[in-house]
Formats: C-alpha cells, sequence, structure tokens
C-alpha cells in the first residue's frame, strides 16, 4: 500500500460568536433556544456527553415534527443545555456515517420513583449544538 | 487486594550507552538509577485524547467539538496528519508508539515526523486536548 506524504500536524482553534441572549438592562435569567426539528426519519441516536460520549440509542421510529421549539434554558443556575450531538442512522450500520450527523434536543421526564427517561426526542440537521440560535433580546 | 487494570505492553526507545546483558545484570537499584539517568520515565509516559472533544470528519477537514465543561464557542480545526494523531490517541500511547505507527502510515523523506510529533504532543498537552495518563 503507498504511504501518505507526512506534513507538519496542526491543530487550529478559533472562537466564534456565542449564540447569546443579551438583556437590555438587569439579570440575564434564561435564554430561548430556536430547534428547529427537520432532520429526515430514521434511526436515531445521541452521544451521551455524561458518559464519556458513549453512542446511545434513542428509537428506530424518529420522524421530523418540522417545527420551530422554543427551548428556554435557566441561564446561571449552572443547568446544562439539554442538546446533544447525534446522528440519523439512515444506512442502519448503527455508526455515524457522513451526512448523519444531526443536533439532538431530549425532552427528559422523571417517573415517581426517581428514574430519569426520555419523553421524546427531536433532530435538526446541524454539524454540532453550536449551531442552534438562541433569540436576541 | 490490587485495583485491577487492563494489561497492557507498550514499547519504549532504549537509547542508554548500556547493551541489553549489561542492563540484565544490573541490580534493581542500579536500574532504576540507569533509567532514570537516560530519561526512561520520559519515554514511558502516556497520552490519550482528551475524551470531552467529538472528533468529527466536515467536508474532508478534522474538527474537534467541545463537549461536557468544556468552553462550547471554541472549535478546533485538525489536519490530516494531525487527525491521524488524534485517532491513534482514543487510546493510551507512548510518544514511540505514535512516531512508530506514524512512520507505518506515512513517507517522511525530510525525517521531520519525530520531531513534529514529539512538538505537537507538547503543546496539545499545555493547550488540553492531549491528556498525559497518569
Amino acid at each position: 500500500m503507498d504511504k501518505m506524504m507526512w506534513c507538519k500536524p496542526e491543530m487550529n482553534e478559533f472562537a466564534f460568536a456565542a449564540n447569546e441572549y443579551v438583556a437590555a438592562c438587569g439579570d440575564i435569567t434564561s435564554r430561548i433556544y430556536n430547534f428547529i426539528c427537520n432532520a429526515a426519519a430514521g434511526t436515531l441516536y445521541y452521544y451521551d456527553r455524561d458518559n464519556n460520549n458513549q453512542q446511545e440509542y434513542l428509537g428506530s421510529y424518529y420522524h421530523p415534527c418540522k417545527r420551530t421549539h422554543k427551548v428556554e434554558v435557566d441561564v446561571g443556575s449552572g443547568e446544562e443545555l439539554p442538546f446533544y450531538e447525534g446522528f440519523v442512522d439512515y444506512n442502519k450500520n448503527e455508526r455515524e456515517n457522513d451526512d448523519e450527523h444531526v443536533a439532538v434536543w431530549i425532552e427528559w421526564g422523571t417517573r415517581l420513583w426517581g428514574e430519569k427517561y426520555v419523553k421524546n426526542a427531536h433532530a435538526m440537521k446541524a454539524l454540532s449544538i453550536t449551531e442552534i440560535e438562541a433569540d436576541k433580546s | 487486594m490490587m485495583r485491577y487494570e487492563k494489561p497492557s505492553v507498550h514499547v519504549t526507545e532504549h537509547i542508554g550507552p548500556l547493551d541489553n546483558d549489561q542492563i540484565a545484570a544490573l541490580s534493581d537499584a542500579e536500574l532504576e538509577a540507569y533509567l532514570s539517568e537516560n530519561g526512561y520515565r520520559e519515554r514511558k509516559k502516556l497520552y490519550r485524547a482528551n475524551s470531552n472533544y467529538v472528533y468529527r470528519k466536515i467536508a474532508g477537514e478534522g474538527v474537534l467539538i467541545p463537549s461536557g465543561d468544556l468552553p462550547g464557542n471554541v472549535m478546533v480545526t485538525v489536519n490530516g496528519t494531525g487527525g491521524f494523531l488524534w485517532e491513534q490517541l482514543q487510546e493510551p500511547k507512548t510518544i514511540g508508539e505514535l512516531i512508530a505507527a506514524a512512520k507505518a502510515a506515512y513517507d517522511d523523506p525530510n525525517h521531520e515526523l519525530e520531531a513534529q510529533i514529539r512538538e505537537f504532543v507538547q503543546n496539545r498537552v499545555k493547550t488540553g486536548q492531549i491528556w498525559e495518563v497518569k
């Protein structure tokens, strides 16, 4: 097999403008994100950031509701964004391939006995969750 | 009882002046002193990719997307050889193992590969993209 030609390994960081909610005055209490449920139907997975980004199955019957959901997140309370990186497994090989990546919004519920469960999941065509825009004040 | 950990063997270079027979004849204390003097511990260090970054390839270019507690408004682009090293570092590796893997995959006519890998790892440890494994 032919070898590739070595070139200097590089990583470059770049910062981009955060989708921030900026209040004209007073304390910011919440930020509203516009999550568009527009990824085509298929088997949906997300990467669990609380578990080494392990791939987790969400369901094989995901379909887009094609609405823009206004997702309100408390600011300053330390609450995590409810969005995750994920993919829709269109070719059913149980791993992510090109053009399968989506941002995932999970609506979590809590059972009476305290167990967390997925009430609903939505998927947005996006390279990452950083593309989800927030409303400006 | 001791804590179980995954059994592993890592190859490190030997650049000291003694040959293997001479090293085998050293006492434990002499061996420790010899290895310490010849930078053995440094070469034995293991590194791995910071698992809080998600590595993606977009239009042929690698991108590290921060997750977890990392700042969300910074992304890191990675060129081809950087991506190769990142993929190698999904499992802990010594610098020597990284160099060996890169030499197997790449032609290095200008003999820059070793120095550039050392520099890359040192710089990325400072910026937190690569961890030294304890």
